[in-house]
């Protein structure tokens, strides 16, 4: 608005730079600097889009609010990157301080194999606990009209009951 | 001054209280557009990070049966285009609607250059069955590790999606040329160029990442 224009002459000097820049990416690229390739790219890269910001877009001359809006953006476009890596990159690692796997499938802690099994076998009798009681329970409620016939139920059901019920149908199909 | 008349300053909106603010608003509003459009594109971007760390060697592969060529090519082409569109700011800013009006037609030129080198390079790739995820299909680039199609994947989104952006900054900017020929922007008035060009240079920004990163892996 109230700043002088920028001459012909600088934007042609900064597309010029650009250029440079490109052929400098593209030279390094025929190096082979293995992972620093990457590193490389990504700076070049960088140079050449704080130009194009700087200058072409007149990032210098703009409001602070709407630079700040623009920064923030690749800022949080940073954050995304860095922890969905900081998820990803770390599956199947051995966690120290947790003493723990790291799940490949969800990202969680995955604690020791030991400490999984006994928590599984702690979940099982619980559950296991928690039938028999039921059963109990039906036994008492089935024993107040007709003693025999509950007896005779109750001894059918012991098998299945320890299963789900369609479990055995289920298990046949798979 | 004739330019005060209300009929020569129709582009004036009555909800503002002062053209400055009107500028400022159409500013702001631009950049968030273009703060929207980067967490966009960091989609595609995060992604390629994962894969490209956890495939290396699939993205190397992947990245040799690209043309580094035409990519560098359109890297220059992409590159000039935004000079064309700065120039047509300043001139416009200027009032000097001839000059605009030149390197309007100059930056579309240079996107339709763009569009067509990307159309040749799609063609070679589905020509050879180097197509994205389950259509991936290789008929002569002998054996390929599996998620040489993940690369795919990620490089037909990724340069398919920062395409549609050239083709509607080549409408816009089409849009932009008419609008100048009909006189209608002056030193007073060039907000929508100001903002075309800002949206194109975004659209180059995208590409100055986009090409090192599939073309250029070692």
């Amino acid at each position: 608005m109230a700043h002088e224009e920028v001459s012909v002459r600088n934007y042609v000097v900064v597309f010029s730079a650009l250029l440079v820049l490109t052929a400098l990416t593209v030279a390094v690229y025929q190096v082979h600097l293995g992972a620093w390739n990457l590193v490389v790219a990504v700076v070049i890269a960088t140079m050449k889009a704080a130009l194009v910001v700087v200058v072409f877009m007149h990032m210098a001359h703009e409001a602070r609010f709407n630079a700040l809006v623009f920064l923030g953006s690749l800022l949080f476009a940073g954050i995304f990157l860095a922890y969905t890596l900081n998820d990803t990159e770390r599956r199947m690692e051995v966690d120290e301080y947790h003493g723990a796997l790291v799940d490949p499938e969800t990202g969680d802690w995955a604690y020791g194999v030991a400490e999984q099994l006994s928590a599984i076998a702690d979940r099982e009798s619980a559950a296991r606990q928690e039938e028999a009681r039921e059963d109990d329970l039906e036994a008492l409620e089935g024993a107040a009209p007709v003693a025999g016939e509950v007896e005779e139920e109750g001894a059918h059901d012991e098998r299945p009951d320890e299963d789900e019920p369609d479990g055995d149908d289920a298990d046949s199909e798979t | 001054m004739e330019s005060s008349s209300p009929k020569e300053r129709s582009w004036f909106q009555h909800h503002f209280a002062s053209p400055g603010q009107q500028l400022s608003a159409a500013k702001l509003g631009m950049w968030l557009f273009l703060a929207q459009e980067v967490l966009f594109f960091s989609g595609i971007f995060v992604a390629y990070g994962i894969y490209r760390t956890h495939h290396p060697e699939a993205f190397s592969i992947g990245s040799h049966l690209l043309d580094w060529k035409l990519g560098g090519l359109n890297t220059v082409v992409l590159l000039f285009s935004s000079l064309t569109a700065a120039l047509a700011v300043r001139s416009s800013r200027i009032g000097d609607t001839r000059a605009t009006s030149r390197y309007l037609v100059l930056t579309i030129i240079c996107a339709c250059i763009f569009l067509v080198v990307k159309y040749f390079e799609y063609s070679a790739k589905f020509s050879h069955g180097l197509l994205p995820g389950k259509f991936f299909d290789p008929h002569d680039a002998g054996d390929l590790p599996y998620h040489v199609r993940s690369f795919f994947g990620i490089y037909f989104v990724a340069t398919g999606v920062h395409g549609l952006h050239v083709l509607i900054g080549i409408g816009y900017f089409i849009f932009l040329w008419v609008r100048n020929n009909q006189g209608r922007f002056s030193p007073e008035y060039n907000t929508p160029i100001d903002m075309g060009a800002l949206y194109w240079h975004l659209v180059d920004l995208i590409w100055i990442y986009l090409f090192p990163l599939l073309y250029l892996i070692d």
